[in-house]
């Protein structure tokens, strides 16, 4: 009784991913059709070929191919600099080039995602993908494309294989979820880029209270922007029948390192996990904690290094790698946090939030001396005054935000399971209150979404 | 080696590196199912099982692993 | 899916109840800024309030005055009376040729000047019509020329304002506040001026700014110029003085000038005085008290000269 087969609705989104995308940033669109197509056929090949030497040839030609294009489109003009820098260092008289090469929207992601599907098919770990709508529906999936989730080609081929009908249930936890996105994107990052904007634009001319009141504000729009821009996306995708990673869960409210990376930016993290730290700790599994700690280290500034080339991503990264040393170092990174109540977590969840607030310095400021500057500025007699930020305007909305992402935070999106028991009144007048809300909030001027460019 | 041998032995294992012995030895029990066995903690249990059995897994065996039944298998496929 | 789309329609209705609700119900003004997009500016800038109040008072004026607040800090109507004019200003803040409009026909249902004096500002003529909008929904009563300007705006905060006016009309009738006449910086004079108590500026210069017509501001003219001929009254438009930095940043004022002309009987007050950026202005766009004084009697002088002024119903004792 099934009208429509999954290859028609497969390339009915192909088509949808790609008008996308072409309307998103034409001159890459060829670019990445013929990386997809690559990709392929690279999959195929290490399948089918039975030399084992031969097969190690594709896969290592895969990954040079795919990390090759990445790293031309980001890096290039970040390594050149740098290699000019050092020259003049010693004397040198280079001049810099204004290199300016145009990246990619999503390349970052969308790299990831085929190298990821390449190592698998390698490792055995899934099974080669021969239909090549399947396989291009996947990676030009449109409600990820731009910026994630990263979709694991193992979670995401077998959904393309089934039929996908009308679900309700479905249907509206994807516009519950694309609800409170356009909450936390509209209202609370896109109120809360100019006020955080204004303090990195003049950090020498800010205060110890603004400067430490900017840093907790900036990861929460950081949270809020990219939380908000995943929920849409994930909503999106639901409503097509196809659930996507979850990307977030309640990373603002952890009581150690470990736990902030399990909730923050999920899909990168466990890439990374499953493809950088994995290898590297099972290669070193024998030298112990030493072993684990070059791996941690490695995995974390790979994960810095994710976000674009500049030094500050990179001291982002390091930093993370030392904030794992004490677990990692007393042994605890295997001991499973007790089950304590709540408020007993919530000294733990404060520093936690402090030192993480403090640390997103580094991926906001323009540079390490931007960063170091405006941590410089905060142990300062000015930390006594009024914080120069109007949070006012922002205030009931970040409340309301905020007091949410708590009450919800093993959730996997805030809405979830909001009042789903309760009458349909209740119900549908919070969502009411919610969007009137958000039309009584939101930024009024056009923002992009800071993920965009990673 | 027999299954109802190795079972007892990883779960041993996991409650050495995990401290705590709430799960199941289910066939069809995974990683995400048991309260602090992520990433991070995964290769401490492989290398605990390493020298719990005196075997050497591959990597590539590993990225195979999909839950307690294949985990297993695998370790019963070293003692054929 | 059909059944669910029902019920996501009937969804949409209920949370539009829920939003009108919401804002019937919240307290006007807000609390100084509490959520961004409800901006209500009653008994805000301007004495907008007093003036529509006094607006909708018999009177028999024979000049009206309309504008943005070039107009009612720029027309004094004591300088009129003494040379024998009642005059009255309908000018509010950003007020816009469509604004005007929906002023206009509002006023000459209760009154009929023979005269209308225009304050047409060459960078008031785009669409930005949003703080003007917000001014009007919030200090007038609500009706459909208004709320058809909330839709015009096309933005959420002209929605918010707009239903927030609307809903509390419906429940408690017209606005009503008190608005001090004598705020210690501006002053209320009846007739619809406010003087400011500043008296001096320190010219900066802008960035230059191209002058943009938009259409609909001129179509706007061109039906206040047919309402106003069908009714015997004559329209005159005034290019009031701002400062020489500013208008110096003005692009294609040339052809400002040529549009106005073809519009109406258009009389270009800036840079014919001598006026001073500083001693004359206390910001770019508005002039002190001294130099209202003056352009008010010069272009009392130049109407006079041109005969386009209609005779005076005051005996001038002097």
């Amino acid at each position: 009784m099934e009208r429509v087969s999954a290859t028609a609705q497969n390339l009915v989104l192909l088509a949808g991913g790609l008008f996308f995308y072409g309307w998103a940033d034409l001159r890459f669109l060829a670019l990445l059709t013929l990386s997809a197509a690559t990709n392929y056929g690279l999959g195929l090949a290490i399948e089918d070929t039975k030399s084992e030497p031969r097969r190690r040839v594709w896969f290592w030609f895969g990954m040079v191919f795919n990390f090759g294009l990445l790293a031309y489109f980001k890096y290039f003009g970040f390594f050149y600099d740098s290699f000019v820098d050092l020259l003049n260092q010693f004397g040198g008289h280079s001049e810099h080039l204004s290199l300016k090469i145009a990246l990619p929207l999503g390349i970052s992601f969308f790299t990831f995602q085929v190298a990821g599907y390449l190592i698998d098919v390698f490792n055995g770990g899934i099974e080669v993908c021969r239909k090549p709508v399947h396989f291009f529906t996947y990676v030009f999936h449109f409600p990820k494309l731009l910026s994630g989730p990263v979709e694991r080609a193992q979670a995401f081929l077998p959904r393309l294989t089934l039929v996908r009908a009308f679900d309700r249930a479905l249907v509206t936890d994807g516009a519950r979820q694309i609800l409170w996105g356009i909450f936390a994107k509209a209202v609370i990052a896109d109120n809360l880029a100019p006020l955080v904007d204004r303090v990195h634009a003049d950090i020498p001319g800010s205060g110890g209270s603004t400067l430490l009141l900017a840093a907790p504000l900036y990861l929460i729009q950081l949270f809020a922007d990219f939380s908000g821009y995943s929920n849409m996306a994930i909503g999106t995708s639901k409503m097509l029948g196809i659930p996507l990673a979850i990307n977030f869960r309640g990373p603002l409210f952890v009581a150690n390192i470990s736990e902030f990376w399990r909730k923050w930016h999920i899909s990168l993290t466990s890439w990374m996990m499953d493809y950088v730290f994995t290898p590297i700790s099972f290669l070193l599994r024998d030298k112990g904690r030493v072993g684990m700690v070059i791996a941690i280290f490695i995995t974390f500034l790979a994960v810095g290094i994710w976000h674009g080339a500049n030094w500050t991503f990179m001291a982002f990264g390091l930093v993370q790698g030392v904030y794992f040393l004490p677990l990692v170092l007393s042994g605890k990174v295997n001991v499973t946090s007790r089950k304590d109540r709540w408020w007993q977590q919530v000294p733990a969840m404060l520093g936690m939030f402090v030192l993480m607030s403090l640390t997103f310095v580094l991926m906001r400021a323009t540079d390490l001396s931007a960063a170091w500057m405006y941590m410089q500025g905060i142990p300062n007699a000015s930390l006594f005054e009024t914080p120069d930020i109007d949070i006012w305007t922002i205030f009931i909305p970040l409340f309301v935000f905020v007091g949410m992402e708590w009450y919800t935070r093993g959730m996997d999106h805030a809405l979830q399971t909001w009042a789903t028991e309760r009458h349909w009144f209740f119900r549908w007048t919070s969502y009411g209150l919610l969007i009137t809300l958000i039309l009584l909030s939101m930024s009024t001027q056009e923002a992009g979404f800071i993920y965009f460019q990673f | 080696m027999e299954r109802d041998l190795i079972i007892p032995r990883i779960q041993k294992t996991l409650i050495a590196v995990l401290g705590h012995d709430h799960f199941e030895m289910r066939d069809d029990l995974t990683a995400p199912d048991v309260e602090g066995w992520d990433s991070l903690t995964h290769m401490s249990i492989i290398t605990g099982l390493e020298k719990e059995f005196d075997v050497r897994f591959k990597l590539r065996e590993i990225n195979k692993l999909r839950n307690m039944g294949t985990l297993i298998d695998l370790i019963g496929s070293k003692f054929v | 899916m059909l059944r669910f789309l029902l019920r996501l329609s009937a969804f949409f209705l209920f949370s539009s109840v829920v939003y009108v609700v919401v804002l019937t119900f919240l307290p006007r003004p807000m609390p100084y800024r509490v959520l961004r997009n409800l901006n209500v500016p009653l008994g805000g800038n301007g004495h907008n309030y007093t003036r529509l109040q006094e607006a909708d008072r018999p009177g028999d004026p024979e000049i009206l005055i309309l504008g943005s607040s070039s107009a009612y800090r720029g027309f004094d109507p004591r300088v009129f009376a003494a040379r024998g004019y009642r005059s009255f200003n309908l000018g509010s803040s950003s007020q816009t040729p469509i604004q005007s409009e929906v002023l206009l026909h509002r006023y000459l249902k209760t009154h009929t000047p023979r005269t209308v004096l225009m304050e047409v500002a060459p960078l008031g003529l785009d669409l930005s019509i949003l703080e003007g909008t917000l001014d009007l929904v919030t200090n007038a009563p609500v009706d459909v020329p208004t709320f058809e300007l909330v839709v015009d705006a096309g933005n959420i905060r002209a929605w918010n304002a707009g239903i927030h006016a609307l809903g509390k009309q419906l429940l408690w009738g017209p606005v009503r506040t008190t608005e001090m006449a004598d705020n210690g910086l501006d002053r209320y004079i009846p007739g619809g001026y406010v003087e400011r108590r500043m008296s001096h500026y320190s010219p900066v210069r802008g960035k230059d700014e191209p002058i943009v017509m938009a259409p609909e501001q001129l179509e706007a003219l061109e039906r206040i110029k047919a309402t106003l001929d069908g009714r015997g009254i004559q329209l005159i438009l005034v290019e009031a003085p701002v400062t020489k930095v500013h208008s110096s940043t003005y692009i294609g004022h040339d052809r400002y000038v040529a549009c106005m002309r073809a519009i109406a009987p258009f009389i270009n007050m800036n840079g014919v005085l001598p006026l001073d950026d500083s001693l004359h202005f206390y910001d770019p766009f508005h002039l002190n008290q001294t130099g209202v004084e003056m352009f008010d009697r010069a272009l009392l002088d130049t109407l006079d000269r041109t005969g386009q002024l209609p005779p005076p119903s005051l005996r001038n004792e002097n």
